[in-house]
């Protein structure tokens, strides 16, 4: 009996613990988890593919992860989108089988002739079972049937086509529903012009099913002037549910990395897709640097169609005080600037009694100095050398001629990096420790060899007197500076993005500085605004001699030179034209500021009116047409540290997973990384209704809750 | 009387709202592109801002092409891209034809991206 008892009570206290187990243990469902990672599914690599060059850019500077697929070159698998450990395809119902993305952008509609019908069957698979999302970005709005068995309808966006052309007016058609998720970012009031090729639609809205039974319903968010559909939200339907099995963004239009309506939209591209769930961010920036504060600019002259040296501007107080009001006004009129506030780059030589003195003393009591230490507290400053001198490279022959003083020794260069930081002490500018860090040596200087010609007037034989330069990825940087840079602690480097190779936010690795850490170099962009002119007028004349006038003179037809205009511009063309430039700047989500120079502040007419307000109130005006977004204003060294954080960022190897059941992230990294920025964990800061996180990763994973700000 | 006299003004204005239509019908480009310059019935009393705003935006959009055309010009690789482009929409013409389809807007969208290299440099 015993023996009996003994032998079924140990099976029944198992039975018992085993549907326990069964009770109390979660259904054996999957993971319900994607990783964060997007798949970009192209036709072709960067050359052949223009969707790819539009949105690498995109990922790449958001700090999204991402993995191109080329549709081309390879067949898609379904072990490539989810696969156990050992490699094999699994679905989302098995236990630990993962999503490998969390988001699929193709870069064409049809993907023809590469993506086979059976492609898109696994990729369509893929969404249905994880619940990913796709993105189109262009293309035809196709309907295909399969010729070969199982036949049937296996790509189809519930579109017919309607017309096609290359100018649209489009106008924002946003469900209510989706308010709060989609392009909460644009100016919904305003029409979005469309300037390339478009083919526009209309929502079928029929009963037609693809052949897994689904119905596509779709749902314009852009649409023509006449209600065509430009881009849409296509969700599939089954007549089981009322939820829908797949989601789809179709983008019809044609889009390039340069095209204004291909940066509004392209956030919203990958934002949509990813459920505002990704690793990276986008923020909106504008930095305006006025450089050469304390010295004069020689002016250009309209009579002459060049340069005056003779006539030279330097700002006066006056100057300073209506750049305060002005200051003031521009953010009253344009609150998305927040407290703006521009930044001089300036030369302290200028504002000491004798520049030639060892030992600088501030002329406190000029009128242009007493002015800016009174308004101290109204703008930022950063160095920009104390003489304003040039550290290109000396000429190779001691004494050959050149157009520009050389330094010839560390010491020399040294000295007009740490004498102007006396002279920043001297003024009590504010920031002075964090600024350290940051040079902007005049003219970019020491960056390129422009081999001892730089002044056109000095050499008409020359065209171009920049057509010799040597460029700063083919050695032409001045090694004395960049040591000279190590040595006096600064870790960032301005350069003129116009400059080959100075584009790039890089560390200048190719040259060596002698110390252990390299300089950052931190670009800037250029614009049209002259160093040498301080009213409307004398713009105009000298833009239309550069980009008409020097043409015709050479016997040269203008509107066959790139980067020449067809006709003469007057000042409110100029302005109109240089806003649309920054504008497009601004959407490319970087960080770099725009430069200007101290003549362009000089007050010009009875209004106070100044170049530089001028400039800055048609950007945001152009602006605030399609954005709503607050723009972040941060000081040049605050632009170092972000920049140094996101280049240390991207070279470190990010794991994340989104568990969508207990709807948590989970990070880790193979390095520690402290400051990885994710977008839609909760706690994070409120941006343009989403929340953007800073978080610490290592190697240790740890779980942060989603909170995708649907309600914000 | 007056109920003939009401009735010849109602005709009247109808002739005219006709007319109108008629003339702005006629005026209007080809249905292939919304081109945002669709002639509209002016609004009566259409006041100086909103004919200062229509300049503007004029001013604004031919700007916004010659920085389009310039942007376009100074990158490398567009001239490849659009003849992929030109090739691609090509090849789904033929799908879209043996599929029973019309395949004369893809046909125009590679018309487009070829033309568009021809006329890379071109008097603006």
């Amino acid at each position: 009996m015993k023996k009996y008892l003994n032998t079924k009570y140990p099976l029944l206290v198992s039975l018992a613990m085993w549907g326990a187990l069964i009770v109390l243990a979660p259904p054996a469902l999957a993971d319900n988890a994607v990783k964060l990672k997007v798949l970009v599914i192209s036709t072709g690599d960067m050359a052949e593919d223009l969707g790819l060059a539009y949105i690498k850019p995109v990922l790449e500077e958001m700090g999204v992860l991402y993995q191109v697929f080329d549709a081309g070159k390879q067949d898609l698998t379904a072990a490539a989108l989810a696969s156990t450990p050992a490699g094999t395809a699994c679905k989302a119902e098995e236990k630990g089988c993962i999503g490998n993305y969390n988001g699929i952008i193709l870069t064409d509609a049809d993907l023809d002739p590469n993506f086979t019908p059976a492609e898109w069957d696994i990729l369509h698979d893929y969404q249905k079972n994880f619940g990913v999302r796709q993105t189109v970005l262009s293309g035809w709005p196709a309907t295909y049937s399969d010729p070969q068995p199982p036949y049937g309808v296996y790509l189809d966006y519930g579109l017919a086509y309607s017309s096609s052309g290359n100018d649209y007016d489009a106008r924002w058609t946003i469900p209510a529903a989706y308010s709060k998720e989609v392009f909460e970012y644009v100016n919904r009031g305003n029409p979005l012009p469309v300037t390339d090729f478009a083919f526009a639609a209309i929502p079928r809205d029929d009963a037609s099913s693809l052949r897994d039974g689904s119905v596509p319903k779709v749902e314009p968010l852009l649409r023509t002037r006449n209600g065509e559909a430009l881009v849409s939200i296509v969700r599939y339907m089954m007549p089981s549910r009322t939820t829908p099995v797949r989601e789809v963004m179709i983008s019809t239009i044609t889009h390039a990395p340069f095209l204004l309506h291909s940066k509004v939209l392209a956030y919203e591209f990958v934002n949509w897709v990813t459920q505002g769930v990704f690793v990276g961010a986008r923020r909106i920036y504008m930095a305006a640097h006025s450089d050469d504060l304390f010295i004069a600019n020689s002016l250009w002259d309209p009579a002459l169609d060049r340069i005056d040296v003779a006539n030279t501007y330097r700002l006066k107080g006056d100057d300073i005080n209506n750049a305060v009001s002005k200051q003031l006004a521009f953010r009253a009129a344009h609150p998305v600037a927040g407290t703006f506030k521009l930044d001089f780059a300036f030369n302290g030589s200028g504002a000491t009694i004798d520049p030639q003195a060892s030992i600088p003393a501030a002329n406190l009591s000029e009128d242009l100095v007493a002015a800016v230490v009174a308004n101290k507290a109204h703008f930022r400053f950063i160095n920009h050398t104390y003489g304003h001198a040039d550290m290109d490279k000396a000429p190779v022959s001691a004494g050959a001629a050149c157009d520009y003083s050389t330094f010839t020794t560390i010491a020399t260069i040294q000295a007009e990096i740490t004498r102007n930081r006396t002279v920043w002490g001297l003024l009590g500018l504010p920031e002075e420790s964090q600024n350290n860090r940051v040079l902007v040596s005049g003219k970019h200087s020491g960056l390129r060899d422009p081999k001892c010609t730089e002044n056109p007037a000095l050499h008409p034989e020359m065209f171009d007197v920049q057509a010799d330069d040597v460029p700063f990825d083919e050695g032409g940087a001045n090694p004395l500076f960049l040591q000279a840079a190590a040595s006096a602690g600064v870790d960032y480097l301005a350069s003129d993005s116009s400059q080959r190779a100075q584009n790039i936010e890089q560390y200048i690795t190719r040259y060596d500085d002698g110390s252990q850490m390299d300089r950052l170099l931190l670009p800037r962009w250029p614009t049209n605004i002259f160093y040498n002119v301080t009213h409307p007028l004398q713009l105009k004349d000298e833009y239309n001699y550069l980009y008409y006038e020097r043409f015709v003179k050479a016997g040269q037809n203008p509107c066959e030179i790139p980067g020449a205009i067809c006709s003469p511009r007057d000042y409110t063309e100029i302005l109109a034209a240089e806003a649309d430039v920054a504008l497009r700047h601004m959407l490319t989500f970087n960080k770099w500021p725009h430069f200007f120079h101290q003549a362009n502040l000089a007050r010009y007419d009875e209004s106070g009116n100044t170049l530089q307000f001028d400039w800055l109130n048609a950007v945001f005006a152009e602006y605030e047409r399609v954005f709503n977004l607050p723009v972040e204003n941060y000081p040049y060294y605050q632009i170092g540290d972000y920049t140094r954080e996101s280049l240390y960022t991207k070279s470190a190897s990010i794991q994340a997973t989104w568990n969508r059941t207990t709807n948590q992230v989970t990070l880790s990294a193979d390095k520690a990384v402290p400051n990885l920025l994710v977008t839609g964990l909760s706690g994070g800061d409120l941006y343009g209704g989403q929340f953007i996180s800073r978080i610490t990763v290592d190697s240790s994973s740890r779980a942060f809750p989603v909170d995708q700000a649907l309600r914000q | 009387m007056m109920k003939h006299i009401q009735a010849a003004k109602t005709i009247v204005a109808l002739l005219i709202v006709f007319l109108a239509v008629a003339m702005g019908a006629a005026a209007s480009p080809p249905a292939r592109a919304d081109t945002g310059e669709t002639p509209e019935l002016a609004p009566v009393g259409k006041n100086a801002d909103e004919i200062k705003q229509a300049d503007n935006e004029k001013h604004r959009k031919k700007i916004r092409e010659e920085n389009d055309r310039e942007l376009k010009l100074r990158e490398p690789l567009y001239p490849q891209q659009a003849r992929s482009l030109a090739k691609h929409y090509k090849e789904t013409a033929a799908i879209v034809a043996r599929q029973g389809g019309n395949p004369r807007p893809l046909l125009d969208a590679a018309s487009y991206f070829e033309k568009g290299l021809d006329n890379r440099v071109s008097v603006r």
